[in-house]
């Protein structure tokens, strides 16, 4: 069942007053850190953008509607948010393949034990662009077009960098599989 | 593994994950708080409001300066103000006490005789002094050189108007006080007397109908009925597609020309720069194209309203009015946050900028009530409610924006 502030929680919060906030906070941010990991490089800055998430909240809590899910909501705001941090940070982020750092080396070839964490760290290794629009289209369901209007980019420059997305993280998934069999023999 | 088999690899693993709080998270958290303010716990936040508050008390310092001086420039001020004191001797008024009309026609030449005791036609010594004190003979020319606020009037017996004039030097030639003598003289003290010798008394070429049209001149003045009035004016202001679909405060800042036809009547021309912020349903917003399911919009735009303006209740320090009129609104730069559903069912935003954008000539309808208030000769303060209420569709997406406000206006007169 999905989880909803109570209106106790959300009146305090419109009223700024900081013990709902940080309820709020708290409540939300298992869900929040979960979609930030996946855009960001590193854990700072997932943090960064997770609190520009929440300040949007804050700010705005009477724009939600208590009918409606506060997790869409919520979620929504933070794909905003992370869009904007892509936005800023895509001219300054010219990291090639070559450039991605090792995965954390697997003590089996089980790709389905991989762990959450473990996970999130391959996404964060992609370049800013693949990484973006693979989240986009891969786990929030959009479609080329909506993220090239949301992006800026052309229809088909969202298609190029899934298709690299992807193929980046094939080679990632099979560098740690052969990894992960040559060190278990 | 194939692209559908990767896709869902992917999400399955990072659904629902199980992340630990991070104390050290809201600390950082905590720390932007602090710098910022929300509505409801007394701190001013908002669009604009800070600005608000730096205008209206910009305002007000202005009008207690312009309350200052004007107290200043009234106590500083000689009867006769400073171009009629040059070079005289100017002697203070005393408490004007009540005019009664001149019995007749005659009545100029019976307060000369009264006065002075002097015959008509008779010519001015201004040397000579009469055994009262008064110049010797008295003159029935009279030029009305003096102008009639600089007058003062007291009642003597046998129904005569005497008149004070202050001494000055208008043409070269000074009356001083002590030619004048005895007990008449200090009833008639103060005359101005030209160099040309004549004796002059403007007011007693003028009779009760003349004197009441000055003064209801003066009267006129000081309300402000100039023919043109210019108004510096702010106004917060709230628009809404809808009543209940208030986003924020905008702001409007400008200036508007009156001319008046009539006291009562008057012609106003202005020109705003506005800020509006709104929001609504998809609906609301016809210009996109589907799957919009709310917005959020702010937006810059010029108002030129054009309005007629009827005082129908006028006093001396105080007018109410009504206005109706038509604006036209030329769009600056307009900005909406969309909110769009897609095609697969998961909603996004989507921005949609415009700069420089429709132009709708007396498109939106202008109805007001106000109130204004008096400060000094030339200025007034005036607090306008307003409404203005669309004809058409306004701005890149046609929205049907209605907005109401206070506008709050310095007004000069001349």
């Amino acid at each position: 069942m999905e989880q909803k502030p109570t209106s106790t929680i959300l009146k305090g919060t419109s009223k700024g007053d900081r013990k709902c906030q940080e309820h709020l906070y708290r409540q939300f941010y298992g869900y929040g850190m979960s979609v930030c990991l996946r855009y960001t490089a590193t854990r700072e800055e997932a943090v960064e953008v997770l609190n520009d998430g929440f300040m949007k909240v804050f700010l705005n809590i009477d724009q939600y509607d208590p009918e409606k899910s506060f997790t869409s909501w919520f979620r929504r705001i933070l794909i905003n948010t992370s869009i904007n941090y892509y936005k800023k940070n895509v001219k300054h982020n010219h990291r090639g393949l070559e450039n991605i750092p090792d995965p954390p080396v697997q003590q089996h070839d089980a790709l389905d034990e991989l762990s959450y964490q473990e996970t999130v760290h391959i996404i964060q290794n992609l370049p800013l662009a693949y990484r973006t629009v693979f989240n986009l289209y891969v786990i929030e369901g959009f479609t080329h077009e909506e993220i090239a209007a949301m992006l800026h980019i052309s229809v088909g420059t969202s298609k190029s960098n899934l298709s690299r997305a992807r193929a980046n993280l094939r080679d990632i998934l099979t560098m740690n599989h052969e990894e992960g069999a040559t060190r278990h023999e | 593994m194939s692209d559908k088999e990767l896709d869902e690899f992917f999400s399955r693993k990072v659904q629902n994950p199980d992340i630990p709080f991070h104390q050290a998270d809201w600390e950082l958290m905590k720390r932007k708080l602090e710098h910022q303010s929300f509505p409801g716990n007394g701190n001013i936040r908002g669009k604009g409001n800070s600005g608000w508050l730096l205008a209206l008390f910009s305002l007000i310092l202005l009008v207690g300066i312009i309350l200052v001086w004007d107290n200043w420039s009234r106590k500083n001020e000689t009867p006769l103000g400073d171009s009629m004191s040059k070079g005289g001797e100017v002697v203070p008024r005393e408490a004007p006490a009540i005019r009664e009309p001149f019995k007749n026609q005659a009545g100029k030449q019976e307060m000369e005789i009264a006065a002075g005791q002097s015959k008509p036609d008779e010519q001015i010594n201004p040397n000579a002094t009469s055994e009262n004190g008064l110049p010797a003979k008295l003159s029935p020319k009279f030029n009305g050189a003096i102008p009639a606020s600089s007058l003062n009037k007291v009642e003597v017996p046998n129904n005569i108007i005497r008149e004070e004039f202050p001494i000055i030097n208008g043409a070269g030639v000074s009356a001083k006080r002590k030619s004048f003598n005895g007990p008449f003289a200090k009833q008639l003290s103060r005359v101005l007397i030209y160099s040309d010798g004549f004796m002059d008394r403007p007011s007693l070429h003028e009779n009760r109908d003349a004197v009441a049209a000055r003064e209801q001149e003066e009267k006129n003045s000081r309300l402000g009925f100039n023919k043109f009035s210019l108004a510096l004016s702010i106004a917060p202001d709230v628009s809404a597609l809808r009543i209940r679909d208030i986003a924020g405060l905008g702001t409007s800042l400008g200036l508007n020309l009156e001319y008046f036809f009539q006291p009562n009547l008057s012609l106003n021309a202005g020109v705003m720069y506005a800020f509006k912020t709104y929001k609504g349903k998809g609906v609301d917003y016809p210009g996109y194209a589907t799957g919009l399911s709310g917005m959020l919009g702010d937006c810059w735009m010029l108002d030129f309203p054009l309005n007629i303006r009827y005082y129908p209740i006028n006093s001396d320090l105080n007018r109410w009015y009504i206005s109706a009129g038509a604006s036209s609104y030329l769009m600056l730069k307009e900005k909406y946050d969309l909110e769009v559903t897609s095609s697969s069912g998961k909603p996004y935003e989507r921005r949609v900028e415009v700069r420089n954008g429709k132009r709708h000539y007396f498109s939106v309808v202008n109805l007001s009530l106000g109130y204004e208030r008096v400060l000094t000769d030339k200025m007034a303060i005036q607090v306008e409610p307003y409404l203005k209420l669309p004809m058409g569709g306004i701005g890149e997406g046609s929205i049907k924006l209605k907005s109401a406000g206070a506008l709050i206006g310095l007004k000069y007169n001349w």
